[in-house]
């Protein structure tokens, strides 16, 4: 226990302490200046509950989840996959390539992004050029319904390559003789695939759906830097609308019954995932 | 003996006052931590370290520790540190409503004891009180928030005369289109930029300045026809295609370049911006811009020709210093809204001073000039995000975004905006 304690009280103070906290002062009206709370009970929660800005903005973090796990994870996978198998040629350029974006700032990449997709940047350009229509502008960027998808498209090209290095490094501890095994066997390379490769990473698809998920759900830095939200609210995340409601609207209760309804959300998304897995095992038994 | 005993004593005096002048003539060190507004790519930040650097000449026993942010970035930052309690020595503010979180929980100093006489020095509504009665920034300038710039040569090289109304301007759409240009520049993707330099001048020109003073009062509403009918009118700006879809895609540090390299006949922003402006053209150049404001509306009841204005921004000191911190806060705060640094401002970006000094002895740019003789031909209303704090002027500055996407109809964002009051 001695030996826990130094790791257990930093845990608690930066860690469980904060949540504590907030989940107290998401019940108040707090004004943080004065460090003077006023209970107020449930209607922080009602007030959210009842503010359609913030079911857009858990639909936009639930597409988030959706580009991380069906996205982010199957194309890491599939990558990593190719690289271990050597089905590409020049392996450690590509795999480079691919996680390049991972070591850049995402303040950076935000920026970097946000100049491509903007009326007078590359990307546009680039679509009047091959369409000769000079009055191209992507209007998808002001879609309220589709707003998120080049923000999508920047989350696969940023995170890929974390997911690339996980599975990688988890394909290279198994042990190719058993891959040697099932080929003189006679098995396929789909049939090695699935019966050999896919169950030994399990416990790795688990890992990096949790993962996935709390990034996602946490995500803040990159859309801040991109769009900030805008236009309107259409890209705002659960994280945005938070930081908006404490820092800009002063509202700290507010912002504090929204990072609750995130706690809570992120352990009932990760206790799904578990649940999964053990159905997953239970089946494979 | 008697003699060489007063020599000796005089010279231990002289020896003694001399060391002490030496010590007590030696100003302390201190150091100053200053959160700053400025984007530092923008043309404007040669004036900022002409300035730094002039006030380092005057005082070098105070070193600056210099953060500088931009847009709504600042803000939040400026937020953050307050609700941390952790603001630094002094900071940029605005005189009412950006800022009014700040005042209202009295985290930075009144500013009137330091002024003192001197307050004599500046144009009087320039001083007047910010909130509750109390000074908590010295401003800079006078800002008119609303400014419609004119590329003259672009438009008579369209065939097109200056619009004296909002139908002459819309009939002009097609023309500046064919061109393959922004009828109107004005990038609004960051949200307070629709607001703060057209809106709130639209409603000063639509309502008239009688109901904003009545809104402010709490005598009208949000859902007043005026209102309405000054967010319909900026739905039919893009409506006509005055407004083109891009321009709430495009980030507010563009409009400068984009407006100088003829990209547009007009750009509508704040008056600043002939900071941007005037390093991107020569002086001959200079002769072909124009500053005047929005085209008379049908059935405006406001002031023709009138913009939006507030006392400007300026430093603010944090409260409860103390030593020679207080002492090194109010010497930049001073410096910085008094004649060195006016100076520069006024050479650099034309930007008229509220330090009254006698401007005819300043060769400055072409459009500066410009800008000095806007002022007395414009009478001011309000800036709505200077009045008006908290939800509802974001509420607004959202729903503007909305309003021009489609997505949201006047009279409902009226309603959302009053219930939110």
């Amino acid at each position: 226990m001695i030996f826990v304690f130094p790791a257990l009280a930093i845990y608690l103070a930066v860690i469980a302490f904060p949540i504590i906290s907030s989940v107290g002062l998401s019940f108040t009206d707090y004004n943080i200046y004065k460090n003077l709370a006023i209970w107020t009970g449930l209607a922080n929660y009602i007030k959210i509950f009842k503010d359609p800005v913030f079911w857009f903005s858990m639909r936009n973090n639930f597409f988030v989840i959706f580009v991380s796990v069906f996205g982010q994870i199957p194309l890491g996978f599939v990558l990593a996959y190719l690289i271990y198998r050597r089905l590409v040629k020049r392996s450690v350029f590509f795999q480079a390539m691919v996680f390049l974006p991972t070591v850049i700032s995402t303040i950076i990449i935000g920026i970097l992004w946000s100049k491509m997709f903007s009326p007078i940047g590359v990307v546009p350009r680039i679509i009047q050029v091959i369409t000769n229509n000079p009055d191209y502008s992507m209007t998808i960027m002001t879609n309220k319904n589709l707003a998120m998808i080049p923000i999508g498209f920047v989350l696969l090209w940023m995170y890929t390559g974390t997911y690339l290095i996980i599975f990688l490094a988890n394909l290279q501890n198994i042990d190719p003789d058993i891959i040697e095994a099932a080929q003189i066997d006679g098995a396929t390379d789909g049939q090695i695939f699935r019966k050999i490769i896919v169950p030994q990473l399990y416990g790795v698809l688990v890992l990096t759906s949790i993962l996935a998920i709390s990034g996602s759900l946490r995500s803040f830095d990159l859309i801040f830097a991109m769009t900030g939200g805008g236009p309107a609210y259409y890209t705002n995340l659960l994280s945005i609308y938070m930081y908006n409601q404490s820092f800009i609207f002063h509202n700290y209760g507010v912002g504090s019954a929204v990072s609750t309804v995130m706690v809570i959300l992120s352990i009932v998304l990760v206790i799904l995932i578990r649940l999964a897995r053990r159905k997953i095992d239970i089946m494979e038994a | 003996m008697m003699f060489k005993k007063l020599f000796c004593l005089v010279m231990a005096l002289v020896f003694v006052s001399s060391i002490s002048v030496c010590v007590f003539s030696q100003e302390k060190e201190v150091e100053l931590t200053v959160l700053n507004y400025l984007d530092i790519t923008s043309p404007e930040a040669k004036a900022w370290d002409a300035t730094v650097e002039a006030f380092n000449a005057k005082y070098p026993n105070i070193t600056l520790k210099i953060e500088n942010s931009f847009g709504e970035a600042y803000h939040q930052k400026l937020a953050a540190l307050a609700a941390a309690g952790d603001l630094p020595d002094v900071m940029y503010l605005w005189p009412g409503g950006r800022s009014a979180e700040i005042y209202k929980n009295e985290l930075t100093e009144d500013l009137y004891p330091f002024l003192g006489p001197d307050k004599d020095k500046f144009v009087p509504a320039a001083v007047t009180p910010q909130w509750d009665g109390k000074l908590y920034e010295l401003p800079i300038g006078i800002t008119a928030t609303h400014v419609m710039y004119v590329n003259t040569k672009l438009l008579i090289d369209l065939g097109l005369t200056m619009p004296k109304t909002y139908g002459e301007l819309v009939a002009m759409v097609p023309k500046i289109k064919e061109a393959g240009l922004y009828p109107i520049l004005m990038p609004n993707k960051a949200a307070w930029v629709m607001q703060s330099c057209l809106f709130s001048a639209l409603v000063g020109r639509i309502a008239g300045q009688d109901w904003l003073d009545a809104l402010i009062a709490g005598e009208a509403s949000f859902t007043d026809q005026e209102f309405v009918d000054s967010l319909a009118f900026v739905k039919d700006m893009y409506d006509t295609g005055l407004l083109p879809p891009q321009s709430i895609q495009l980030e507010y540090g563009d409009g400068p370049n984009l407006f100088a390299t003829g990209r547009s006949p007009f750009m509508i922003d704040g008056d600043w911006r002939v900071g941007a402006l005037v390093p991107l053209l020569s002086e001959e150049e200079q002769e072909n811009f124009e500053l005047t404001v929005f085209p008379d509306i049908a059935g405006q009841k406001g002031e023709s020709g009138s913009t939006s204005t507030v006392a400007a921004t300026g430093f603010g000191m944090k409260a409860g210093l103390i030593g020679d911190k207080v002492d090194a806060a109010w010497k930049w705060i001073y410096f910085f809204a008094g004649p060195q640094a006016a100076e520069i401002r006024l050479i650099e970006q034309g930007m008229i001073p509220t330090y009254i000094m006698d401007l005819s002895a300043y060769d400055i740019s072409p459009l500066a000039v410009k800008r000095g003789a806007f002022y007395p031909e414009h009478s001011g209303t309000y800036v709505l995000d200077d009045k008006i704090t908290g939800e509802p002027i974001n509420i607004l500055n959202i729903g503007l975004q909305e309003l021009a996407l489609g997505n949201t109809t006047p009279e409902k964002l009226a309603a959302e905006i009053e219930a939110a009051r």
